[in-house]
């Protein structure tokens, strides 16, 4: 990953896609606000967002199934707002597939060359290829029904693929999968992308599969991007109080700026964090993840604290501790072979404290 | 747990249980053979050598057949009604087709209305849109063209069975096939022809059987619009009935009930019963 990966820009010449300034309403809701993000050739960029965040909407319009109210969206140097779906060139991957289920695995695969008008033998010996490149070869006269999910879903893919399409949409493809299959098919598609090298735009509410897929994250809320940025960056510098909250920082203690570098909690708790970019006295949320708080015995230096309850996690144990100078109790989280109990000291490492904007 | 509930023995009650499925298993016979039965009257008495009807018969023959065939209007009426049924049929299958697929897209200002329009034949009875459509013939001097008006009365009441299939079945597809197509470079065209059309395949079929039937089969409509020169085999037949004390209805009824069984063994045999049937 190169360093400009990390930068929100770029630049634009090599956007292979591009979404400037795009609004979209449905009678009075809007649903989309001026969102402007853009995919460079080969890149795989995901939108990251709860439900309702307008992800979907933005997948919609890029494929063509919807117009935008206003902005642009550009294949390129060119604005493909007045061309219709079936012109433009886009692999996409449905949430429940949409394999045509009076079709063979190798007919549906074989669609998109058939609307081409590309040669039987042609298509024939493609269609072969694309099934065996998903791991489905010997499975080209299966009917849908007769198919598991994850063969679904590979039937889909390869169906998305043949066309050798500008850019693959993909709407949540993993969410029908059981959790073991779900990793199984995140680590392929990663490899099917690198393999192939298409611009890749994925929809998604899931952090984990965004994080572990990704060149560059565009997190989204309420028609607005929140974030855009590489994964790394999100992880360890979300943006905003929301941004946090939603790919897990588990502490978000609501504070004030008394001086530069200088925090008090609500509750009189007073910390050092940095606090570049946010004037005196001003509301912010405290983000601290429970990994970074640590838990040592009773009478270190650091702060005293009590444990309220413990949940086992398998390798590590979640706290709840209550912590004089805190209204709410701090998470925290401690390898699950040493349990702690009753009185404890606690180190809060400003380093690892996050300040951030409240939008919650 | 359920100490209060009040609970049969388990012999009694598994003799309850028994009895129970004896008699959902006699009822289902009984009502087959209430269906089936006055048919298999007719088309055994159709056969019969004797020059009156009587149930069984004294002795068998195709005489009532060869008497049958040998009637004036018997040829004319058979193709009169074949190829009534089978036009009515296509028309009402396209339009069926093409009126399902704006029911079953997103609502549009007086969509009740239309719905209410194309689905009434169900609800009026027969005799009176015979009625209606005999006078508006009358009114625009139209009641001399004989096949054409048959045809596009038996479209009028045949439509709301295609439709109602058809629209059933668009109505319960999936938009995102239609969508996965145009994906895939598809036009609306050709989503139509590969995705829509193939899906709604069941209930096309199922509309075009019903309507084929109910129109081979019409008699209220269809009285109000025979002429000399066209008539159709069940309107014939009433009139049979009515002057002939012979069995030689009985092997009318014969033929009609070969024919429209031909249609379905015919259709079985494309595979269009098995997909009407699978869904």
């Amino acid at each position: 990953m190169t360093a400009d990966m990390t930068t929100g820009g770029g630049s634009s010449d090599a956007a292979a896609v591009a979404l400037q300034d795009i609004g979209k309403s449905f009678g009075e809701t809007e649903v989309l606000k001026k969102v402007s993000f853009q995919a460079r050739k080969g890149e795989f960029l995901t939108l990251l967002g709860p439900s309702g965040c307008g992800k979907t909407t933005s997948l919609r319009i890029i494929a063509g199934f919807e117009d935008a109210t206003s902005g642009d969206v550009m294949f390129g140097q060119t604005s493909v707002n007045d061309l219709p779906p079936w012109r433009r060139d886009i692999g996409l991957v449905f949430q429940n597939y949409a394999l045509f289920p009076y079709m063979t695995a190798a007919e549906n695969v074989a669609f998109g060359l058939k609307m081409r008008r590309v040669a039987k033998a042609e298509t024939a010996t493609r269609v072969k290829a694309a099934l065996a490149q998903v791991g489905l070869a010997g499975y080209e006269n299966r009917h849908p029904r007769h198919l598991s999910g994850g063969q679904r879903q590979r039937v889909a893919l390869a169906r998305a693929l043949v066309i050798e399409p500008k850019l693959l949409l993909l709407d949540e493809p993993l969410s029908n999968l059981d959790a073991k299959l779900r990793g199984e098919m995140r680590y392929e598609l990663k490899n099917l992308q690198r393999a192939t090298g298409v611009t890749t735009i994925f929809v998604t509410h899931d952090q984990e599969e965004a994080f572990s897929l990704s060149d560059r994250i565009v997190l989204m809320r309420s028609g607005e991007v929140v974030q855009y940025c590489a994964p790394d960056e999100l992880w360890s510098r979300p943006a905003t109080a929301f941004a946090a909250d939603f790919i897990g920082v588990e502490n978000l203690i609501p504070a004030q700026v008394t001086a530069p570098g200088q925090l008090t909690c609500a509750g009189g708790l007073a910390v050092a964090p940095t606090t570049v970019g946010f004037a005196q006295g001003a509301e912010v949320i405290l983000g601290l993840r429970a990994s970074d708080v640590a838990i040592q015995p009773k009478g270190g230096t650091g702060l005293p604290a009590t444990i309220l309850d413990g949940e086992y996690r398998g390798r590590e144990r979640l706290y709840r501790l209550a912590l004089p100078g805190l209204e709410r109790p701090v998470l925290a989280s401690a390898p699950s072979d040493i349990a702690f109990d009753g009185e404890v000291t606690l180190c809060l490492p400003p380093e690892k404290m996050m300040v951030l904007h409240d939008d919650r | 747990m359920n100490s209060d509930r009040f609970l049969l023995p388990a012999p009694v009650e598994a003799l309850l249980w028994k009895l129970g499925r004896l008699l959902f298993h006699v009822v289902g016979l009984a009502w087959q053979l209430f269906m089936v039965a006055p048919l298999i009257i007719v088309v055994v008495v159709s056969f019969t050598s004797a020059s009156y009807l009587m149930f069984p018969p004294p002795g068998y023959s195709l005489d009532w057949y060869r008497e049958v065939l040998s009637l004036s209007w018997i040829r004319s009426a058979v193709t009169s009604s074949l190829i009534i049924a089978t036009c009515a049929t296509l028309i009402a299958v396209v339009i069926g087709v093409l009126a399902s697929r704006v029911l079953a897209k997103r609502p549009f200002r007086g969509r009740g209305l239309v719905e209410y329009l194309v689905l009434s034949p169900l609800f009026l009875p027969g005799v009176v849109i015979g009625f209606a459509i005999f006078n508006v013939l009358v009114m625009i001097q139209m009641d001399r063209v004989a096949m054409p008006q048959m045809i596009i009365a038996h479209v009028m009441i045949t439509l709301p069975f295609v439709i109602r299939s058809v629209w059933a079945s668009m109505a319960g597809a999936d938009i995102s096939l239609e969508e996965a197509a145009q994906s895939l470079g598809a036009t609306p065209a050709q989503t139509f022809w590969h995705v829509v059309l193939k899906s709604a395949r069941p209930g096309i079929l199922a509309g075009a059987i019903l309507a084929f039937t109910f129109s081979f089969n019409d008699v209220t409509i269809s009285i109000f619009l025979t002429s000399s020169r066209v008539t159709t085999l069940p309107v014939q037949l009433v009139s049979h009935i009515e002057y002939n004390p012979d069995p030689s209805p009985a092997a009318i009824s014969t033929l009609m009930i070969a024919i429209t069984l031909a249609l379905f063994v015919f259709l079985a045999r494309i595979g269009g019963l098995n997909a009407f049937l699978e869904r």
